[in-house]
This record gives structure tokens, sequence and C-alpha cells, in this order.
């Protein structure tokens, strides 16, 4: 049979398995003979657990095994990236993949947001919380990641503004759509989005910044 | 005060002023689309002003774009087009309906972007 990560005998396998298998030839038969279902790996799987293996390479997939719950979704592929240190302000940093290069440089531009003083529209609209922004580049930042880690591709980066009310907008302003991620002063608040296709395809909500869903913005992932 | 809300024509134009702090790097930001105060967001009719015209009645022209709105596209977004003339503009108008609170806010921002054109372009 195939190498089985995380687990040495067929037997340990929990009915409901939330296990991960280098996909080996005979691997599939056995389990699908046993009743299990095999599906792609969620973008949720770490959620299910499997850390620790050992072994995996980025040029192979992975899948779990069900009996009964199928999560469609992304195929999944453990990368391992270089990482840089991103400057924010007042000596904050983040750690970034240094693969987001194009969303690094959307940061960096918009720093110019943390210049703007009070009365910046000559009608006396208030400077930006340096939190704020803060805020909004951690929420884009771990999104990125996260697709990162599960597709293996950057996302499209956005044009980052300042926003109404002192909040943060992300733009993106793409060939086949637009979409407008809000991000509130208010911590309070949940961010907001609006997106479509300049046509009849839409997406809006809302959303807590500070909890990523890979799934929640499927277009921006670059099928390029 | 009412207003009638089909005096308008569809046909027409309004004229929106956009502050150089609204504009980065060529671009309308969203946020150039936000209401202040509880009123909707001002623009002039125009049936009674050019958008030079509109230019001038900023505070600073130089630090002033102007982008042009069609009133049928904007009445598409369901929103609210009525002439509200002040004493030193009778071109006074406003769009109105744009929703104060999120998510419906960021939703119209984007809409009113994807139809605003350059009319007078910051930086000239």
């Amino acid at each position: 049979m195939g190498t089985l990560i995380g687990k040495e005998r067929e037997e340990d396998l929990p009915r409901v398995s939330h296990w991960k298998f280098k996909e080996k030839q005979g691997i599939s038969d056995k389990f699908n003979s046993r009743g299990y279902t095999r599906v792609p790996l969620s973008i949720e799987a770490k959620a299910y657990g499997g850390e620790g293996y050992g072994g995996i390479t980025d040029s192979e997939t992975y899948y779990v095994y069900k009996d009964s719950i199928v999560t469609p979704l992304i195929n999944s592929r453990e990368h391992s990236y270089t990482k840089e240190t991103l400057y924010l302000t007042n000596g904050k940093t983040l750690r970034i993949s240094s693969e987001l290069i194009l969303l690094i440089q959307s940061i960096e531009k918009s720093k110019y947001i943390l210049d703007l003083k009070d009365n910046w529209d000559d009608e006396g609209a208030k400077a930006y919380l340096e939190d704020t922004w803060i805020k909004a580049i951690r929420f884009i930042v771990n999104y990125a990641e996260l697709i990162l880690a599960n597709t293996g591709k950057s996302i499209i980066a956005p044009d980052i503004y300042h926003g109404p009310d002192g909040s943060i907008d992300l733009l993106w302003k793409h060939l086949s759509f637009n979409l407008l991620i809000n991000i509130p002063k208010d911590n309070m608040l949940l961010g907001t989005f609006y997106g479509d296709d300049y046509s009849s395809q839409k997406i809006e909500g809302s959303f807590n910044p500070e909890l990523v869903k890979a799934s929640l913005f499927p277009m921006l992932v670059n099928l390029s | 005060m009412s207003f009638d809300e089909n005096k308008i024509p569809n046909e027409d134009s309004l004229f929106l002023r956009v502050h150089k702090s609204n504009i980065v790097g060529n671009k309308i930001i969203p946020g150039a689309y936000t209401i202040k105060g509880d009123g909707g967001l001002s623009t002039d009719w125009s049936h009674y002003s050019t958008a030079q015209q509109s230019l001038a009645r900023s505070k600073n022209p130089n630090d002033n774009g102007i982008v042009k709105f069609n009133v049928r596209e904007v009445r598409a977004l369901e929103l609210k087009v009525v002439h509200r003339p002040l004493e030193d503009n009778v071109a006074h108008s406003e769009i109105i309906g744009i929703p104060v609170n999120n998510p419906n806010k960021t939703k119209t921002r984007l809409l009113l972007d994807q139809i605003a054109q350059w009319e007078i372009p910051y930086p000239r």
C-alpha cells in the first residue's frame, strides 16, 4: 500500500477519518472498498488535525478519506515559503511570504494613509488610526497566506485606500471582476464587502476580519 | 420640504466635485462617494451648470476634479436624484438613498464608482 502519513497501522484509522495521505498507487482502491470516500483536502483541513507529519513534497496532492462527509473546495498542497519581515509602523512588523511580492508592494503604497492629518480633505475629516490600518493589513496578509498555503497561488493584490469614517478600503478592479472590502475603524463592527463580474454575478455580505475563511473570496485566487 | 424626484430628466448629467485627497494615482477612490452629514451626495445638475462652473464653485478649484454621472444610471442603482437649489447655487442637486450603514454603503460606493466618468480630471 502507499505511505500512510501520521499513522503506521491501518487499523489505527478512525472510522470517520481526518487523516492525510500521500496519494500512491493502490491506496485509493483499498479505502474505497472499505466504504471511505476520497475527497480533496479542504482548505479547512488544518482544523481537522493531521499536523506533524513529514516527508511531504509540494508536488503531491493530498486527500482526506471520509465515510460520510464530503468537504468540497480546493486541493491542498503543502509548501514551504521564504518569509520576510514587513515593517508596518512604529516598530511593528509582520512576517509575510516573499511570494506575495505584489501584495507587499500594495501595502507599502498604502502607507500614505498614515500620513493623512486631521482635515486632510479640507472639510474636517479626522486622521486615520494606525490600529485600523494594521487591522486591514493583517486581514489581507492572513488571507493571502491562507490561500498561498492551500493552493500554492498568490492572491490578486488589492489597492488599499482610506475609506469613509476612518475605515480602510481594499479594492480590486480586475478585468473579470471588481470587489470592495471595507475594514471598519470600530472593532465591534464587521468588515463588509461587495463584488460583481460587471454583470449579473454578485457577492456581498459581512465578515469578521479576525477569523479569515479562505472560501470567502474565491475570485481572488489567481487561476492564470 | 418635498422635492420632485422626477424633475431631472434621465438624459441629463450630474457633476460631482472630487477633492485631490480622494484621488490616488489618477484613480478616484471609493471613499469619494461618501455622504457627509444627513443629506445626500451633493452634485450639480447639468441643466444649470457646466462642469467648469461646478469646479469653479469648489473651495480651491486647483485641488479638485469633476466626475460626471448619467442620471438614468444613478436611478438604476435604486438611488434618487433630486434638485435642491441653494441660494448661491441653483444647480445644486443631491443623490439620495446612499445607505448610511454597511454593508449596503460598501455596495453603493462601488456601484457609483463603476458609473462615474471623469469630466475634468485631476491632476490636469
